[in-house]
């Protein structure tokens, strides 16, 4: 009964005249883990090339759905959403290839379907593996974090059309098949590498190392290596004519941890610009700045950057691979401490940082920010807790820094900003029995190391790491409390609907008290609460999402 | 079996015990709840799915309360038996604001009753009963009748928004014959479902026009770029144009969603799919 309101509904819009129809299977893993769960309705959404998508969304029901009309053509890009009775994302899929659907004839079409599963990994690390969380769950849920097995040393994760997911280790590609969380292939890969991006429309990646660039063919396993140099981060996408380029940036400057004026912020980074389908060695070009990130926009010619010293997102003009143009920088708009960013949607999507204001001491002991400079000592501590280096040395965090992710659009007029609470880290005191007495630290820095946009443009996840920081507090020569070194990291997931972190994940937590001998003490981080703690303690550097963007 | 004996003592008559003008787009679990009676197989999911046409209340059915609640939803219903304090408890965990039960015995005549159950309150805000011959079904009539009485009036007031964003300042727009000012305007929220024609103008310019159907709890977009006359023609204006306007927000209630488009003869194909 459902069904034919449905499709009588449909019919008011419009109905084709010709015997076409586009027929979708939508294959979901049969694994009740991997499995979409609770999908009561269904959105498909067209893309033509050129053209703002189009979505048509009915009812599931008994496993079937009959959506609206969609346009006929050649080259349409099909998705799908599966979201629950209270609008969640619950699944999602996508066609691995553009189709052509005609009007006079039946066009049948098989798309994979997944949950949004957000993916993170330690770079550093060989035992922590590849972390997994699943957004459609309760942060609660014992299934919403877990560990794919079988993946050493994974550094960075990419969703190749949902079906298979790249995982980029420091020797190979591993290639694991998403329906059942397996891996089915791999690519040796000629160095370890420092960064990896989908190219979009394609079955490649594109990977950056201190060779060069090295594009990976995942379906005919095929190796590719463009000897440009020590390339710190790629980004691919296409130039004016479609052909695809994989953008390496050289000398990236990373944002400073430090908050202004403590960390110096300088250098000059390089663009290269290699033809994904024929890498070459070609010659990269001065940007004439500091840039810590580059995105390409997935499906037109435009090339963004983030500038971490400036604090600002720019569009890069110029053509990247013509030897002979020169490039320049559009500023679109600022963020501050901009370290990583990422195209998706229409949108740039950057992370950075709202600085904290630290406190030094001066000569006389005044604590005050003002005091604060760029030869100020620190943030670290001796032995005794005392402020290590005697020149203005920062004593701790006056106002705690806090990570802000924004939405810019590509010509930077519309920017949504969210930025998260300055989150604070209470040390306690494990001498205590009562375990009452406790240091509750602002984070002196925090950094976005890595971030990706899930799919639909709502969610965007983020991993970064914090660093706390006080000095010793002594009562004559009695040291009472200790000075406190203690860093975290965590995955976070931004909902840019409600402007707000929508889950969170402390990962690691950790650090030093000196001396060792204070009043109150030894010394611990508290445990966050159950919806923020972690299965396995680990510090990810890199993140990634099915069918998201990174 | 102790509200159903309640129930029973009313039956044909519609009971409002409470009036209020709750949230029409209010959480709804419509469970069912049987006293040795195999009788009105699916009446539930025919009432939910009534519910469904005529309102923007969000339903959930027994899978999907079961699906929230745990597998011992079965379990915690028969407990209930019927007593509105407990069947809130369940509404209450999962959410719901109100908790309709469906219940049905057999008394020589198969009895069915209907009581929406305020959670907040803990108690049926309405009851509804009839008695049908063994082996008759209610009809469609029968049923709105039914929930005419259960469900307060606003319930079945449905509304959509139209959007419409032009290039230009200053245009007349026009909506189901009346005008609604110039451009830039405000959102317009309309009865649905229904149909509007879309009117922008401007002189000197290709009138802009589009037959809108309005779902209800459906967000429509309509962006309109008017070209000047006496060029081209405008884009807009050929037949084989799929005016670029669609919904962009929906509820959750499963109604079919679609973009706006020309009558006429289409090069759009339907789209249908299983999910395996």
């Amino acid at each position: 009964m459902r069904l034919g309101l449905v499709t009588a509904l449909a019919c008011l819009a419009a109905c084709s005249d010709g015997s076409g129809s586009l027929d979708l299977k939508l294959s979901l893993p049969s694994q009740d883990d991997l499995r979409p769960q609770g999908a009561t309705n269904v959105t498909v959404n067209a893309t033509l090339p050129g053209e703002t998508p189009i979505s048509s969304t009915s009812a599931i029901e008994h496993n079937a759905f009959s959506t609206g009309d969609l346009p006929a053509g050649k080259d349409i890009q099909i998705g799908v959403v599966l979201r629950d009775v209270s609008n969640r994302i619950v699944g999602i899929g996508e066609a691995s290839d553009a189709i052509d659907i005609a009007n006079d004839k039946a066009t049948s079409l098989t798309i994979p379907v997944r949950r949004p599963f957000v993916y993170a990994a330690d770079g550093t690390s060989t035992t922590a593996g590849l972390q997994s969380y699943d957004p459609t769950l309760d942060a609660r849920d014992p299934k919403y974090q877990g560990t794919i097995a079988g993946i050493a040393s994974p550094q960075f994760m990419l969703s190749v059309g949902g079906d298979r997911l790249a995982v980029v280790t420091k020797t190979q590609v591993l290639i694991v098949t998403t329906a059942t969380n397996t891996v089915s292939g791999m690519v040796t890969i000629p160095a370890a590498p420092k960064d990896a991006t989908a190219v979009p429309g394609t079955h490649k990646i594109a990977v950056a190392s201190t060779s060069g660039i090295t594009i990976v063919d995942l379906d005919s396993s095929t190796v590719q290596t463009a000897a440009v140099g020590d390339v710190d981060r790629v980004t691919a996408g296409p130039d004016g004519t479609g052909k695809n380029y994989a953008f390496g940036l050289i000398d990236r400057v990373v944002a400073p941890a430090l908050p202004p004026p403590l960390g110096a912020c300088t250098g000059t980074s390089q663009l290269v610009a290699v033809d994904v389908d024929a890498p070459a060695t070609v010659a990269p070009k001065s940007l004439n700045m500091a840039v810590s990130d580059l995105a390409a926009s997935p499906d037109t010619p435009a090339l963004f950057a983030s500038l971490p010293c400036s604090g600002q997102v720019a569009q890069l003009d110029g053509d990247p691979s013509n030897e002979v143009s020169t490039l320049s920088l559009t500023m679109l708009t600022s963020v501050e401490r901009a370290a990583v960013l990422t195209v998706s949607g229409g949108r740039i999507w950057v992370a950075g940082t709202k600085s904290a204001v630290p406190s030094c001491a001066n000569s006389v002991g005044d604590v005050s920010p003002s005091n604060c400079g760029v030869t100020s000592a620190g943030p670290t501590c001796d032995t005794d807790g005392e402020p290590t280096g005697s020149t203005n040395p920062v004593v701790w965090a006056d106002t705690g820094a806090a990570l802000v992710v924004a939405s810019v659009s590509y010509d930077g007029k519309d920017v949504v900003e969210v930025v998260a609470p300055s989150r604070r880290q209470t040390i306690l005191d494990n001498g205590d029995t009562a375990a009452q007495h406790a240091q509750d630290l602002k984070p002196i820095t925090a950094v976005p190391l890595d971030l990706v946009t899930l799919p639909g443009g709502q969610y965007v996840s983020v991993v970064a790491e914090s660093y706390y920081y006080i000095i010793a507090a002594y009562s004559g020569a009695t040291p009472i409390l200790p000075c406190l070194e203690y860093h975290t990291n965590d995955w976070l997931l931004f909902d840019f609907a409600s402007a707000s972190i929508a889950q969170r994940v402390r990962t690691f937590c950790g650090g030093d008290f000196k001396p060792t001998s204070s009043f109150f003490g030894p010394w611990a981080c508290d445990a966050p609460p159950e919806a923020e703690t972690s299965s396995v303690q680990y510090k990810p550097t890199s993140v990634g999402a099915l069918f998201g963007a990174r | 079996m102790r509200s159903l004996i309640a129930a029973i003592a009313i039956i044909a008559a519609a009971s409002v015990i409470a009036h209020a003008d709750p949230d029409p787009k209010r959480k709804v679990v419509v469970l069912e709840y049987r006293s040795h009676s195999s009788a009105l197989k699916g009446i539930a999911a025919r009432i939910q799915e009534t519910m469904g046409k005529q309102t923007s209340l969000q339903l959930l059915g027994l899978d999907q309360t079961r699906t929230q609640y745990g597998a011992d939803l079965d379990a915690a219903l028969v407990k209930c038996a019927g007593e509105a304090d407990c069947l809130a408890g369940i509404g209450h965990k999962v959410g719901a604001s109100d908790v309709v039960l469906v219940a049905v015995s057999e008394l020589g005549d198969v009895i069915l009753t209907i009581q929406r159950i305020d959670v907040s309150q803990k108690k049926a805000v309405t009851r509804i009963a009839d008695s049908l011959p063994a082996g008759a079904e209610p009809t469609e009539d029968q049923i709105n009748g039914y929930l005419a009485r259960l469900l307060a009036p606003t319930d079945f007031m449905r509304y959509g928004v139209i959007d419409i964003v032009a290039n230009l300042p200053d245009a007349i727009v026009t909506v189901g014959n009346q005008s609604r000012g110039k451009t830039p305007i405000k959102p317009l929220k309309l009865p649905a479902p229904a149909e509007y024609v879309v009117k922008i103008e401007k002189e000197g310019y290709e009138s802009f026009t589009s037959r809108i159907n309005l779902p209800p709890d459906g967000e429509l977009k309509v962006e309109a770029n008017l070209s000047l006359k006496g060029g081209e023609r405008a884009w807009y204006a050929h037949w084989y144009v799929l005016v670029p306007a669609g919904i962009i927000v929906a509820g959750a209630t499963g109604a079919t969603i679609y973009y706006v488009t020309r009558s006429g003869p289409s090069d759009t194909v339907p789209v249908m799919g299983t999910i395996e």
